[in-house]
């Protein structure tokens, strides 16, 4: 029998275990398998306890919708006397295709250069596409990279780019009001100027990179299948150019702080969030007792990492508590300094999700 | 109505033209529905109208239809191609919608706030806070399965996605999860000790 070897994340991913926590099904095997293999109950209850509490939370977090009022309207239109069916389902048809899509169906008819991105949309996207795109709308700018040295490029609004080896950047010759977009393809670094009314857009390849005022690289080869933004200062979105996605834009977008990275898949369309390679602390060290930690409990050490690199860094409290580290902070990376910390306390940690997670027993 | 009809025969009787089997079914299920809606949208004018159409398209269609011995299921793929549909937009439309990005994030939050302050109870919120640190796929795998108690493969239909990304997706989800919880468990713990030596 499987169970045997169960540990908690593998009973939290069984379907029937599943089942019997929340509807109490197959209550009696469950509580024969326990009787008989009574080293695995403390699995099964954390399992359980966990659901439990997921279903209890996720309860509290209900919409109420109108429901009476739905069912009124849908009562209403399923009560008319139907018509033969052919007619229905006719003028289902007329009233389904909005005016847009009409429009749409229209244009591309007419416009061959923008037939080809229509029926593109949900595969790649290059900077080709967008750039034509971009061509119709307003006279465009393009710099391009052909040396080996970086290329520094200042706009109009006293932002500006270093642009890689072989990248190139197309931008307006003059911004439109309310926005600034400009359109990469390769490896650039930037620094925008502050304007919270007129949001700067990195188009590249499918990702939109949205910013108010910041400092960031994106790495967009149209050759690779992956697409970077590095956060340094400020705050950044990220975005995916997608049709298929649902309307929720938390489910195409990413907030990015600094130290953070956006990492996008190209080939599965995976949008992830993860800690840049070198997290750089986001405001320096200052005075003496910032540096010289003396006996501090391990928590006190881990919230100030946590407000100098800005990094979330979750951990169990009450369990690190006890435990008390003597260090001093020089030049080590964040992850030196958390190397040290955790074979100090005999924890260990990782990244999720670009979080820090320490586990740890605790210390007596 | 007879409630105890299962749901192949409930539906069986709504395909053939019942529209009290039909009302049975929208009884039945509209709470589901639209708690898992909510986890695909938090515009509830939008949600509303998505369960409308659907079930307005499930009427008409209905001699058209397959088959189903599972509604609940039948009804959370149905919902969720529903509002994808809903959601196709032109390329450059994307760009617009990113301008409220910020601000809907800050509403989701604020309001995700006052819920926490009506529940009182400590160690939901607490879990509800967990949830939050999750991402919004996460979140609806989460939902699904603890939720509704649905499978690894009725899952995989419903969201398209490989049941290897599900489980990955679920055993990120436990790493942030779990740790907040078992900062949980010891408080509770601590606070049992406490009212113990306090009586």
């Amino acid at each position: 029998m499987k169970y045997k070897y169960f540990n908690t994340n593998d009973f939290l991913g069984d379907d029937l275990l599943i089942r019997w926590a929340l509807f109490n099904e197959s209550d009696a095997f469950w509580q024969q398998f326990m009787e008989m293999n009574p080293d695995r109950k403390e699995f099964i209850d954390e399992a359980k306890q966990l659901i439990l509490q997921i279903h209890l939370a996720e309860n509290k977090a209900n919409p109420s919708l109108n429901k009476e009022e739905i069912w009124a309207r849908l009562k209403e239109q399923i009560d008319k006397p139907e018509e033969s069916k052919t007619e229905l389902l006719r003028e289902r048809k007329v009233f389904r295709f909005p005016v847009w899509q009409w429009a749409a169906s229209i244009s591309v008819i007419i416009g061959l250069s923008t037939y080809f991105l229509f029926f593109r949309t949900d595969k790649k996207i290059d900077y080709q596409d967008l750039t034509s795109i971009a061509k119709d709308r307003y006279q465009l700018i393009e710099k391009i990279n052909t040396g080996d040295s970086p290329l520094k490029v200042m706009l109009e609004d006293s932002s500006f780019i270093v642009l890689g080896k072989n990248s190139k950047i197309s931008y307006p010759v003059h911004f439109q009001t309310g926005k600034r977009e400009v359109y990469l393809s390769g490896e650039a670094f930037f620094e925008v100027a502050r304007n919270a009314k007129k949001p700067f857009y990195v188009y590249s390849n499918e990702l939109i990179t949205r910013v108010l005022g910041t400092s960031f690289t994106i790495k967009a080869n149209e050759s690779e299948d992956k697409i970077t933004v590095d956060v340094k200062t400020g705050k950044v979105s990220v975005f995916k150019h997608n049709k298929i996605n649902l309307i929720d834009p938390e489910t195409r977008g990413l907030v990015l702080l600094p130290n953070q990275k956006a990492l996008f898949d190209r080939a599965n369309e995976n949008l992830d969030r993860r800690l840049v390679e070198i997290p750089m602390p986001v405001k320096p060290l200052t005075g003496r007792e910032r540096k010289y930690f003396e006996d501090v409990p391990a928590t006190y050490l881990l919230s100030t990492l946590e407000n100098t690199y800005g990094i979330k860094i979750i951990y169990n409290e009450e369990a690190l508590s006890k435990c008390v580290i003597t260090t001093t902070l020089n030049n080590e990376s964040l992850y030196e300094i958390l190397d040290v910390v955790c074979n100090t306390i005999g924890a260990t940690y990782k990244e999720v999700d670009a979080q820090i997670i320490i586990e740890s027993n605790g210390c007596r | 109505m007879n409630t105890s009809l299962t749901d192949t025969e409930l539906w069986k009787a709504f395909k053939t033209g019942d529209n009290i089997a039909f009302q049975e079914i929208y009884e039945r299920y509209f709470k589901v529905l639209s708690s898992y809606g909510y986890r695909l949208t938090k515009d509830k004018l939008l949600l509303e109208d998505a369960i409308h159409d659907l079930f307005l398209e499930l009427w008409r269609r209905r001699d058209y239809l397959t088959e189903v011995d599972n509604i609940k299921f039948y009804l959370f793929r149905a919902l969720r191609n529903q509002m994808s549909r809903s959601a196709k937009k032109d390329l450059f439309e994307d760009s617009e919608d990113i301008n409220d990005f910020l601000d809907h994030l800050v509403t989701i939050s604020s309001e995700q706030e006052s819920i926490n302050q009506e529940s009182g109870d400590l160690q939901t919120t607490k879990v509800l806070k967990a949830l939050d640190n999750l991402s919004r796929r996460q979140r609806e795998v989460i939902h699904l399965r603890f939720y509704h108690g649905l499978s690894l493969d009725e899952i995989a239909q419903i969201t398209g996605l490989t049941k290897q990304v599900i489980s990955n997706l679920q055993y990120k989800s436990y790493a942030v999860l779990r740790l907040t919880l078992k900062a949980l468990a010891s408080f509770f713990l601590f606070l049992s000790d406490y009212v113990l030596i306090m009586r």
